[in-house]
């Protein structure tokens, strides 16, 4: 691709950067600007592609940095096995910062890396022997390869190499299956989860990876400069990292190195014109941040594609890359015979502090059929769907998916079962185009991971899964839509999209938590025939509605709930005029 | 013997930490956002009653210069910077304001006051405080001043708990920190809700610094240090609730005590976030706080 080809340009014409600026201490501050936007981008890409804040960075640098020097200082080893084994060590520390995201998010998460960067600062000042403490460590060799020591020069070209690869990494990663499970994470844990993405892993990964670039920065920084000083870590720099992320764009994982250019490089690279700068770089660069956020949420760099899209006009090839959109069915064998129970619930029991949303229910769905549930407000439809779909932990009782239990699975699993589902709210990834939240539903049926995403290489499945989530979006009526981001489409556009988004997952079981909501009358009917259809196909599908002529002229079966019980079940016509059904509604008439 | 002295410590620091707390909590129980820049606020509080005092007035105006202060510098951080901020389409983006807040005021104090350490004696709140007056029982130190810090943060517990469950006001910030829109609709000023609850954290911050200022040198920078123990007792003991922060302030001050007998003094404030770290995995909504299964 030709946007592709050039991207590489701006990043060869990086690392030939040194080649123009020969004064040596230009070539010094470019190393030093070139570490630091590597390491922004390293925070880009947990905090701001995936979401997960982290205040702690200057931490993760510090302990690449520290182990890299202290290795090369105390025990002689070469410049390139200490910088690895600083940039392992910071990508292991990484793991243990990751761990707090597990089960806090947000500021919460933020207080917490802050406290991770500060303990890993003040261990460095308060292990003298090895880390110098307030005083520093010096003598640190330059970086070295083969025999022969860098100077300034090389220096400066390694350092731009390393935030060339970085920024090629990070790119690559975020238009992959990889990123595309970070950017899920970042706009609905919810929704990442019914597609298959684990949570656990896709965090944890994050903050590796994160880390590992930090530190590998880090590292490079302790060389590179020849000293380092608790100073240079301290928990301000992880906040000036961070503000030079949001500076510029926390949704482009290029923002954070945009950013360090701004706040970083006038006061280093021309230090006679801008030298009064350095010790303002929070003072006044935080308020212009500030502004960028309140005004331009996707920062500099966001509005740096923008004005490159409005440059190049209408007459770029915008839809080059549109997919053949064929009109193929979308579903996956599911090898169950017809009418065999698929899904089979028993004694299903769910508290929420004293209130009892569920009380020992029991039922079953039949394979290739459409099973409705249907009850008044309240009546626990909706958590009945959380507990199959694994959100919710039942309280007692068992769910079991063609003989295998289901309870106390981690929704992730429940989607790797073959279950798919939609949410009464939409739970989409609003940031995301149409396309992409398909591609998302299609995570569990394409392969590889992070470092065949930093490498750019085609993933297997992911081009069929491209030419059919086209096909995905046509079929639910979302033609011409695909490019647009999922947060600009109406609510009943979202309805359909994520109905998509659960098809492209090639489920064997689709639960549908109100399909009809959003939809006028004529759009209803249309939303049966399309569900009659997937049931033709082999699909069992069960879902909430409280649309009854919907329902009744859809469904094989409908399961009435009231107050958390069962209260009728059977087939539409029947369950109509059953007197309990009747009470459930209409309250008890005639008493 | 080590142990009492800690446990005496402890108390005694930990009532400081709650007194911090207290606005924090109050923020928190109007808004659910842990102010970040509160301790910076409460910074400028006490330098501005040692310049007060500085500049001949008697200690107790300066001390209400410092706390009025304090309370305006409160209004414009929610008025400037919060609620504009808080309708940013980046949800986060008024956590980085309040961040940015605290540095440039860290910035700007330090053009002001230099960064140098001041005795905050001429307050006159240590001898009135019996800063000199310290109990010996066998080799244990008691300084009375731990006492009246410990009694303040009783007292100021039982004022805010009384104001948050008992008042009109506490309950329009229980509305407000449900929702702003309903409690709008329900005839609720929010606007003023938010301003009280910033004003009333900042001047009760700033009591809190000049109150413990004879404890420690104060200088500018120590504001960040004051803001992270502050949100540190605040999550600790569960936010929003006063008890909650005096709890989280004197479980905070024991911790850090009694590790120091074990490790170098140096690692005190690693320790206070190793802590905080602790609990935000184990036990989230702090040690008070109800974790509630939701429905999603």
């Amino acid at each position: 691709m030709r946007a592709d080809a050039r991207r590489r340009l701006w990043f060869l014409a990086l690392i030939a950067l040194p080649l123009v600026l020969r004064d040596e201490l230009t070539q010094f501050a470019l190393a030093r600007v070139g570490t630091f936007a590597a390491a922004a981008t390293g925070l880009a890409l947990v905090s701001g592609v995936a979401g997960q804040i982290s205040l702690g960075h200057a931490g993760l640098m510090a302990a690449g940095a520290y182990t890299s020097a202290g290795l090369a200082v105390h025990a002689g080893w070469p410049f390139a096995a200490a910088w690895a084994a600083g940039t392992a060590l910071a990508a292991a520390v990484g793991l243990a910062f990751g761990v707090p995201s597990l089960r806090v998010r947000r500021q919460y998460l933020a207080l917490a890396t802050l406290g991770g960067g500060f303990i890993i600062w003040q261990i460095v000042r308060e292990t003298g022997s090895l880390t110098g403490s307030d005083f520093g460590l010096a003598g640190v060799p330059p970086p070295s390869a083969f025999g022969h020591s860098f100077g300034p020069f090389g220096s400066a070209v390694l350092a731009m190499a390393l935030l060339a690869v970085a920024l090629f990494a990070a790119g690559n990663i975020e238009r992959s299956r990889a990123g595309r499970a970070f950017r899920a994470v970042r706009d609905g844990e919810t929704g990442a989860q019914a597609s298959g993405i684990s949570i656990f892993s896709t965090k944890l990964s994050a903050f590796v990876l994160s880390a590992g670039i930090a530190g590998a920065a880090g590292a490079f920084f302790a060389h590179s400069e020849g000293f380092i000083a608790p100073g240079q870590f301290d928990p301000r720099v992880s906040f000036t990292l961070l503000l030079a992320v949001v500076l510029g764009g926390l949704t482009s994982p290029y923002g954070g190195a945009l950013g360090v250019l701004l706040i970083l490089g006038p006061s280093e690279l021309f230090p006679s014109a801008f030298d009064w700068l350095e010790q303002y770089q929070i003072v006044a660069w935080g308020p212009v941040a500030l502004l960028v956020v309140f005004r331009w949420p996707d920062g500099v760099a966001g509005a740096v594609s923008r004005l490159h899209r409005r440059m190049r006009g209408a007459s770029g090839p915008q839809d080059a890359s549109r997919p053949g959109s064929e009109h193929s069915p979308v579903l996956g064998a599911s090898g169950e015979k017809d009418g065999e129970p698929m899904l089979v619930v028993r004694g299903l029991g769910k508290s929420f502090g004293g209130l009892r949303a569920l009380h020992d229910v029991s039922f079953q769905v039949r394979a290739g059929t459409i099973h409705a549930l249907i009850g008044p407000n309240g009546s626990g439809k909706t958590t009945l769907l959380d507990c199959v779909t694994g959100s919710l932990r039942p309280g007692e009782g068992e769910i079991a998916l063609t003989g295998r239990r289901l309870d106390g699975l981690a929704p992730h699993k429940v989607a790797a079962l073959g279950v798919a589902r939609t949410f009464q709210q939409v739970a989409l990834f609003g940031s995301m185009t149409a396309e992409e939240n398909v591609l998302v539903g299609a995570h569990l049926r394409m392969r590889g991971g992070l470092i065949v995403g930093a490498a750019g290489l085609p993933t297997a499945g992911e081009t069929d899964a491209m030419r059919e989530s086209w096909s995905v979006l046509s079929t639910v009526g979302l033609d011409g839509k695909e490019r647009d981001l999922a947060q600009a489409l109406s609510f009943g556009q979202r309805k359909r999209l994520e109905l998509a988004r659960a098809l492209a997952l090639h489920p064997r079981l689709l639960l549908l938590d109100e399909p009809a909501a959003g939809r006028n009358e004529p759009e209803i009917l249309e939303l049966g025939r399309f569900l009659k259809r997937l049931r033709a196909a082999g699909l069992t599908i069960l879902l909430v509605e409280h649309h009854m002529n919907f329902v009744l002229s859809l469904a094989d079966t409908v399961t009435v709930l009231d107050e958390g019980r069962v209260v009728a079940e059977g087939a539409p016509a029947s369950v109509r005029s059953d007197p309990a059904v009747v009470e459930a509604y209409l309250g008890a008439s005639g008493a | 013997m080590e142990h009492l002295q800690a446990i005496v410590t402890g108390l005694g620091v930990g009532a400081v930490y709650a007194l911090i707390a207290f606005g924090i909590s109050l923020v928190y129980a109007t808004s659910r956002t842990l102010n970040f820049a509160h301790g910076e606020v409460l910074t400028v509080g006490v330098f501005l009653a040692l310049t007060a005092v500085f500049f001949d007035l008697p200690p107790w105006q300066g001390i209400i210069i410092g706390i009025g202060g304090a309370v305006l510098l409160g209004v414009v951080l929610e008025k400037v910077v919060f609620t504009p901020l808080k309708r940013s389409p980046e949800s986060l983006a008024w956590l980085l304001g309040l961040l940015i807040v605290g540095a440039v005021i860290t910035n700007g104090s330090a053009r002001i006051w230099g960064q140098s350490a001041y005795n905050a004696e001429q307050l006159g709140i240590g001898s009135a405080l019996g800063l000199d007056h310290i109990f010996h029982w066998g080799d244990v130190i008691f300084p009375a001043i731990y006492v009246w810090l410990f009694v303040a943060g009783v007292v100021l517990m039982v004022a805010l708990d009384l104001l948050l469950r008992r008042t009109a006001f506490g309950r329009a910030v229980r509305a407000v920190a449900h929702s702003r829109r309903t409690a709008a609709l329900m005839g609720i000023d929010t606007e003023r809700t938010m301003v009280i609850a910033f004003g009333l954290s900042a001047g009760l911050g700033a009591l809190a610094g000049i109150m413990f200022s004879p404890l420690t040198f104060v200088q500018v920078q120590l504001g960040a240090l004051f803001t992270f123990k502050g949100l540190a007792a605040a999550v600790i003991g569960g936010l929003g609730s006063a008890r909650g922060a005096f709890l989280g302030g004197l479980v905070l001050g024991l911790v850090e005590q009694e590790a120091l007998i074990y490790v170098r003094a140096g690692y005190r404030d690693a320790i206070a976030f190793g802590v905080l770290i602790l609990v935000l995995m184990v036990r989230p909504a702090g040690l008070m706080g109800r974790v509630v299964e939701e429905r999603h």
